[in-house]
């Protein structure tokens, strides 16, 4: 496992490099523009670092979707399903790594909004102030969370869910390619993928909103503390204080739907890993 | 124990079959021909050998194992697409194929390239058709295999590259280790292969030693031309044959050092490639001294 992770680092790092660099060579041209005080390279700048930061999380997706095709039934699959090792752990190999770039692309566009946006509030700003000053500016502005650590909370909770989503649907796009390598989508497999995904995604999608909004299940976010409620997620907000007195300010979350995509995804793996064991075909 | 067993193989493409109800043993420690033309289900058989397609009937045993992780470990496969990628170097393909295989010989790897005139850095984009056969065979040859699957190892590369690539073959082939070698240029590689297995349409319609082929008064080539119901080129051919025999008789009566240097050669080739013939000519020259 860990020499197949280290080669599906090298080999996908190719791709992933391009675009990480124009990142670092816009953010870079953003502040040498505003150490000379160039004000209309500033904002080129500032709006070239939104699209590429938009733009890596793109990139990060079709290179992750891409490189499972091609190096597991494109012309190095030859090599993949050559290797002594289960379908499960070549999947696992990828699914790592995909979520390793994903991870960091996700951190680097979060990144790259929050950033870029509290450097173009402290050149507005009246008064000088560093880029940090600005953050902490800036996020009290967006919504009014009682405290630093309730914000986190709240940032890393909606971040991580946001990341999940990714998961499931690369999930999904990983075991549709697997299916149309089998025997009755083999003719035409990248349509097929392409459709399946849908099939399989929207309806899993619908079923994660409903459980969201009416599973009597809502992880809650408050000023005073965190904790899970046996209640819809509409009907948390009004029922909170049963459960946390000092509930204040609150932020629920519908869980079910979470729980519902982690074991989708979950069942996917394995069922992707089986065909690759017993059913798919390298053309 | 046969290297390769199977039993009822079977293996369609939606409508079309394309292994019928196949059965075959191969013994282990000899040179296979797979033979046959364009779509008659080579490379299906080698992709299901080789664990590329799983989704087929009948039973496959490498060594007696089923194909999966164990199998893998002791067949080295040189298919016939490059599996490298385009933007790697000769020195990343190897760099990689050592990290993933136990049995891959890196130094072996470097001297290969060094022979067939590549350097480590140069990229796989940059190189020809012959070339990349070339690091592909590096790659399958530089692991110390049980069998080695060869599908096309010759196929779209030039003379001088054909020639250096069977020489690589027989040269570096393990003690014991067998091959499978599929091709339809049997003219190529006739006189490597100790047996041959022939696939016509998805049905295997022969499997015998080259020894048995040749003691029937054929060459395999001649013997592939019959199988598949081909007009037999080797007739056309008598001519050259009765050209070469008068030239041997006048060069045995004109330059005997010469004529003794190739009949020689040619007994060495006997040798080594079919030793039973070999063998009774020996007998039978020894006979023939004692009368």
């Amino acid at each position: 496992m860990k020499r197949l992770l280290k080669n599906e680092i090298k080999s996908t790092a190719q791709s992933m490099m391009g675009i990480y660099l124009a990142t670092v060579i816009t953010l870079a041209v953003m502040l040498l523009a505003q150490l000379a005080n160039i004000n209309w390279l500033t904002g080129v700048s500032y709006i070239a670092l939104l699209i590429v930061g938009f733009l890596v999380f793109f990139v990060t997706m079709i290179t992750v979707i891409r490189n499972f095709k091609l190096s597991l039934y494109g012309n190095e699959g030859y090599l993949s399903y050559a290797l002594p090792v289960k379908g499960g752990t070549l999947l696992g190999a990828k699914t790592i790594v995909s979520a390793m770039w994903m991870l960091i692309s996700f951190v680097l566009w979060i990144g790259v909004w929050v950033g870029s946006t509290a450097f173009l509030m402290s050149r507005l700003e009246e008064e000088e102030m560093t880029i940090l000053e600005a953050i902490k500016e800036l996020l009290p502005m967006l919504v009014d969370i009682p405290g630093t650590g309730v914000l986190v909370l709240s940032v890393s909770f909606i971040a991580s869910y946001i990341f999940l989503l990714m998961l499931v649907f690369v999930a999904v796009i990983f075991f549709a390619i697997t299916v149309a390598q089998t025997r009755y989508f083999l003719s035409g497999s990248t349509i097929w993928s392409i459709l399946l995904s849908f099939i399989i995604f929207l309806p899993a999608f619908v079923v994660n909103v409903y459980l969201t909004n009416n599973a009597p299940l809502t992880f809650v976010i408050t000023a005073g503390g965190v904790g899970f409620i046996p209640h819809s997620m509409q009907d948390a907000r009004e029922r909170v204080f049963d459960y946390i007195e000092t509930a204040t300010w609150n932020f629920p979350f519908g869980v079910a739907g979470m729980i519902f995509m982690l074991l989708m995804s979950a069942g996917l793996f394995i069922a992707s890993a089986w065909l690759m064991n017993n059913r798919t075909n390298v053309k | 124990m046969s290297i390769i067993s199977v039993q009822g193989l079977s293996k369609s493409y939606g409508q079309k079959e394309v292994l019928k109800d196949v059965s075959f043993d191969l013994e282990g420690g000899q040179i296979i021909g797979l033979l046959g033309p364009n779509g008659c289900g080579k490379t299906s058989l080698l992709k299901i050998l080789t664990g590329l397609i799983h989704d087929y009937t009948g039973e496959v045993l490498i060594d007696g194992m089923p194909i999966g992780v164990e199998s893998k470990k002791i067949v080295a496969f040189l298919p016939e697409r490059s599996y490298v990628a385009r933007w790697m170097s000769a020195k990343d393909a190897i760099e990689t194929i050592g990290s993933l295989f136990d049995d891959f010989d890196r130094d072996k790897a470097y001297d290969f390239l060094s022979r067939f005139k590549l350097t480590p850095d140069m990229k796989v984009k940059s190189m020809s058709k012959g070339m990349q056969e070339k690091l592909l065979l590096t790659l399958t040859m530089c692991r110390d295999a049980k069998l080695y699957v060869m599908d096309e190892p010759m196929g779209g590369v030039d003379p001088a590259a054909r020639r250096d690539i069977k020489e690589t073959i027989l040269s570096n082939r393990p003690k014991g280790s067998a091959m499978l070698i599929s091709t339809h240029q049997i003219h190529d590689l006739e006189d490597v292969f100790d047996h041959a297995l022939m696939i016509r349409e998805g049905d295997v319609i022969a499997n015998e030693s080259v020894a048995d082929i040749r003691k029937s008064g054929q060459s395999l080539e001649e013997y592939y031309c019959v199988k598949h119901g081909i007009p037999n080129k080797s007739k056309s051919a008598k001519p050259e044959v009765n050209q070469t025999a008068q030239f041997l008789e006048t060069l045995r009566l004109t330059d005997p050092e010469e004529y003794l240097r190739l009949l020689n050669a040619q007994l060495e080739k006997l040798r080594l490639n079919d030793t039973e013939s070999y063998a009774q000519l020996i007998i039978a020259q020894k006979e023939g001294g004692k009368q």
